[in-house]
């Protein structure tokens, strides 16, 4: 039952008229019950495993408070526990059972017993809100990863029925939609088949099925994500944002903290700076501070800590050969910018005005981007093979032919993407300079605001592609 | 040691780490206030700052500490 199925928006639609009925103090009964039914639909060896996590979560946490003096031992246990789980599933045998959103609900049960076993937030006597906090639905299967802590409230509280908060909601759920069946799905129609044979294809054409996968992939999450934001403000509940226009940015380092930002999140505070805080690192650090050397002295431990962080990024993804290498890539790229960062502020001291415009910039903005596209390579096919193939082929011959007949042959495909391509760029140029668009929708007058609605609404009935069964990209992990 | 006396310190630390002796911090600057103060930099500055006093800040403070004011908060706790 993913979020695009006409069955999910009954579910939805039941959910919601009951969670405005009952009284406030039940409401967050309806959203569990609804998130245990959602999940259950994915399968019952799933379900099982979900609920053995929260137990084991909730139970740690409890114990761990009660006996601070073995809090240490019961905190690397239960953390060992969830670990272990997450390896088995990404064997063969485990593979087969693989609950979905097992690599998501794992890292917030982590989250949370590690936020206990730090003091930071109190246990839960109640296992079912703890159960809530990882089960609810629209964050179960892709995150955002939520900390305990700010979501415990927004998910327990009663809601009124806010008639512009469901508007604006229903808007995002709606431009969710509309990125993922009409722009990801489509694309998908495109690029698919040369995944799938990658040989044959050479230069321009790569390239071109690079760039539209790399719409693709961000048109498939971030669609997701509108919907989850979307679908959890009608039920008055905010919860993280987990985009934030990460093609404008100028860096990789920068990319990370606008893609999937609430991993890139998670990860900083549970693994990053834990890392950077070990003897290892901060002993690296005062060795070099007296040999007055600066420079290495915070280089050579934030390198140390960032090689850490993106091996086990890569294993996160998986255990394929591809997520490392795509993984240890994007570490590589932000672990030698990191290196060259007095190199580059001597040049850019120097350097004329130019490289100071904002054309400079746009060339910056350009430049992640490539990369990022190359680092795909790496992400989307399945075999490490392919990858390499695709990367050769690129440089054996330009192929201006080739790619213009690979266009003419997708041109109904190509055709029905532009209009949502043009309202992605349009929406994320607002959000670039701070505007919501949807809020300024929804000030407009009614018979304006409605033929927008109608509008896309059609847009999406009439080009959208057929692939639910599909799901979405990052349904896999 | 007073809170004036700490910040300033405090101060001594953010010259040293961000190699700027104009930054001037208050109780209210937060990490989008100085340039450079990236999540690189915070560990950076929360180690100068422990080896400066003599203390520790727990990793719920590392990553909860939402300005310098709350980081005087700490200090000031733990060298009292």
């Amino acid at each position: 039952m993913t979020f695009t199925t006409l069955t999910f928006a009954y579910f939805f639609i039941a959910v919601f008229l009951l969670y405005y009925i009952v009284p406030k103090k039940w409401q967050w009964i309806v959203t569990l019950l609804a998130s245990l039914f959602f999940y259950f639909e994915t399968g019952i060896p799933g379900f099982i495993m979900m609920l053995l996590s929260v137990l084991v979560s909730w139970g740690s946490a409890l114990f761990i408070e009660k006996a601070r003096n073995k809090a240490s031992l019961i905190f690397a246990v239960s953390v060992l526990i969830f670990i272990v789980v997450l390896v088995l599933m990404r064997t063969p045998f485990g593979s087969l059972v693989m609950p979905l959103g097992l690599s998501f609900y794992t890292l917030q049960c982590i989250g949370y017993v590690t936020e206990v076993y730090r003091g930071s937030t109190d246990a839960e006597k109640n296992p079912l809100r703890v159960l809530l906090y990882v089960s609810f639905f629209p964050h179960i299967l892709q995150g955002p990863f939520e900390d305990y802590n700010e979501l415990k409230s927004r998910l327990n509280e009663g809601h009124d029925f806010d008639y512009s908060n469901v508007c604006n909601g229903a808007g995002r759920f709606a431009l969710g939609l509309l990125k993922k069946l009409v722009l990801a799905d489509r694309i998908g129609y495109v690029v698919d088949p040369v995944f799938d044979n990658a040989s044959g294809y050479y230069g321009f054409t790569i390239v071109f099925v690079m760039a539209l996968y790399t719409i693709q992939l961000y048109a498939d999450f971030s669609g997701y994500m509108d919907m989850a934001v979307g679908m959890s403000k009608m039920l008055g509940i905010e919860i993280r944002e987990n985009f934030n226009v990460p093609y404008a940015s100028k860096s990789m380092a920068e990319f990370w903290r606008r893609w999937h930002m609430s991993l890139g999140l998670w990860f900083k505070v549970y693994v990053f700076y834990p890392m950077l805080r070990t003897k290892l690192c901060s002993g690296v650090s005062f060795y070099f501070k007296k040999k007055k050397n600066k420079y290495l002295m915070k280089t050579l431990p934030t390198a140390i800590a960032l090689t850490v962080n993106w091996t086990l990024i890569g294993l996160w993804h998986g255990f394929d050969a591809n997520y490392l290498c795509y993984d240890w890539f994007c570490g590589a790229v932000i672990i030698f910018s990191e290196f060259m960062r007095p190199v580059y502020a001597s040049v850019n001291d120097k350097a004329p005005k130019v490289f100071k415009s904002k054309f400079m910039d746009a060339l910056r903005v350009v430049r992640t981007f490539i990369i990022v596209m190359f680092s795909f390579m790496m992400f989307r096919p399945t075999q490490l093979s392919t990858s390499f193939l695709m990367m050769k082929e690129i440089f054996i011959k330009t192929d201006i032919s080739g790619c213009a007949n690979f266009i003419y042959n997708n041109i109904y495909d190509l055709f029905l993407i532009m209009i949502p391509f043009v309202i992605l760029l349009v929406v994320d140029i607002f959000k670039y300079r701070e505007k919501d668009i949807l809020t300024m929708i929804h000030s407009l007058n009614p018979v304006f605001r409605w033929t927008i609605y109608i509008a896309v609404a059609v847009l999406i009935y009439v080009c959208k592609g057929d692939r639910s069964a599909a799901g979405f990209a990052y349904y896999i992990f | 040691m007073s809170r004036e006396e700490i910040l300033s310190k405090v101060n001594d630390v953010f010259h040293d780490v961000f190699d700027d002796d104009s930054i001037v911090v208050v109780e209210s600057t937060t990490a989008d206030d100085v340039e450079d103060w990236d999540s690189l930099m915070h560990i950076t500055l929360i180690s100068e700052i422990e080896s400066a006093f003599g203390m520790k800040f727990q990793m719920k403070d590392v990553v909860g500490m939402k300005n310098v004011g709350e980081m005087l908060d700490i200090i000031e706790k733990a060298v009292s």
